[in-house]
């Protein structure tokens, strides 16, 4: 029995630390997107071309190194759906296409938002 | 598809590993909440199985604490009685003294026709036979006969019979047993010299069961023509 429960104690503290670990990536990335979603917005109304394809690279980049962490916890569709958003953002930024920036800027906005909100273990999730 | 295939290669050892450690028992004797949780354990797994866009981590980890929490419950139910009791209820008498409690029938909801249906199957046709009737936490009937209706044994007939203890498989297809040797307290130079007294090769033997009184019996393989 002693066996036992130090496997199950073992068992708890990996699946508290996965818990741990998913929250704090989720909180990161959330952190990240957001704070370069801003200043890309800040940016285009500056209309500051150069600086503003930079912080699309860095987005992508950011998204395309976190995605296959956080498809490990996340559903897969809530990640895709929202690296495509991204995906779109820089090429409209290479474009120069404002209306579908501003679009997707916001969608992504909503979706890196959305995606924390669900998988925090706050209490209306929970319940 | 692979990913399918590696994920239920995965989801299989991880419910073996989860019913290793929950421990041997068979379906029927399983508690309510063993039961529960055996049942989640396997829909839970299914998902993941299923729905490759699902993360596999979603089904390992409500796995992983529903044993957690059935191997800390079985362990606080070993502890403490009261807890035990609040978990897996207490049995219930429903035959008291060859009196039938409807109370408790009725408690339970269980008809008169269940518990007939439970008495015949365990061999008693008449309600008079019965002294008493307990169901179990675990759903069983058990009972107790009156005792002019119980068979007899050996102790009442004055009878004294030789105990040659447990019949083991000490050879099975060719390979010795280290287990049934030792339950039976034989040794692998027994089993030799017994397979050599007979010129018989280990390898030709299909089966071979011992006791402790050292009597044994031998099947030899079939020789496929």
């Amino acid at each position: 029995m002693k066996n036992k429960l130090l496997t199950v104690s073992i068992l708890i503290a990996l699946v508290l630390g996965a818990c741990a670990y998913e929250m704090i990536t989720i909180d990161n990335v959330f952190k990240d997107s957001c704070e370069i979603i801003d200043s890309m917005s800040d940016l285009e109304r500056q209309n500051k071309k150069d600086e503003l394809l930079e912080a699309s690279d860095k987005l992508y980049q950011l998204w395309g190194k976190k995605m296959p962490i956080l498809s490990m916890f996340v559903q897969h569709e809530i990640v895709d759906e929202i690296e495509q958003s991204i995906a779109i953002i820089k090429s409209s930024v290479e474009q120069d296409d404002s209306d579908t920036f501003q679009t997707e800027i916001t969608r992504a906005a909503i979706q890196i938002q959305s995606l924390r909100d669900t998988e925090f273990p706050y209490i209306e999730n929970i319940l | 598809m692979a990913i399918s295939l590696i994920r239920t290669v995965l989801l299989y050892i991880l419910i073996i590993f989860a019913l290793k450690t929950m421990g041997k028992r068979q379906i029927s004797e399983l508690q309510t909440s063993e039961l529960v949780v055996t049942l989640l354990i396997s829909n839970i797994a299914a998902i993941p199985m299923q729905n490759t866009g699902q993360p596999l981590i979603s089904g390992v980890v409500p796995i992983i604490v529903l044993i957690a929490f059935e191997v800390i419950v079985s362990m606080l139910m070993l502890k403490n009685s009261k807890f035990r009791r609040l978990i897996c209820g207490s049995p219930i008498v429903v035959i008291n003294n060859g009196k039938v409690m409807q109370n408790e029938l009725k408690m339970l909801r269980m008809t008169i026709e269940d518990l007939f249906e439970e008495l015949r199957q365990m061999d008693v046709f008449s309600l008079a036979d019965v002294s008493y009737a307990i169901v179990e936490t675990n759903g069983k009937l058990s009972v107790l006969k009156k005792t002019d209706k119980q068979p007899p044994d050996a102790s009442s007939l004055g009878v004294v019979v030789p105990d040659n203890g447990i019949e083991a498989v000490v050879v099975s297809d060719g390979e010795i047993s280290d287990f049934s040797l030792s339950l039976c307290g034989l040794s692998k130079d027994w089993v030799d010299g017994v397979l050599n007294g007979q010129n018989i090769n280990i390898n030709d033997v299909f089966i071979m069961t011992a006791n402790k009184n050292k009597q044994y019996n031998i099947i030899r393989k079939e020789i496929n023509k």
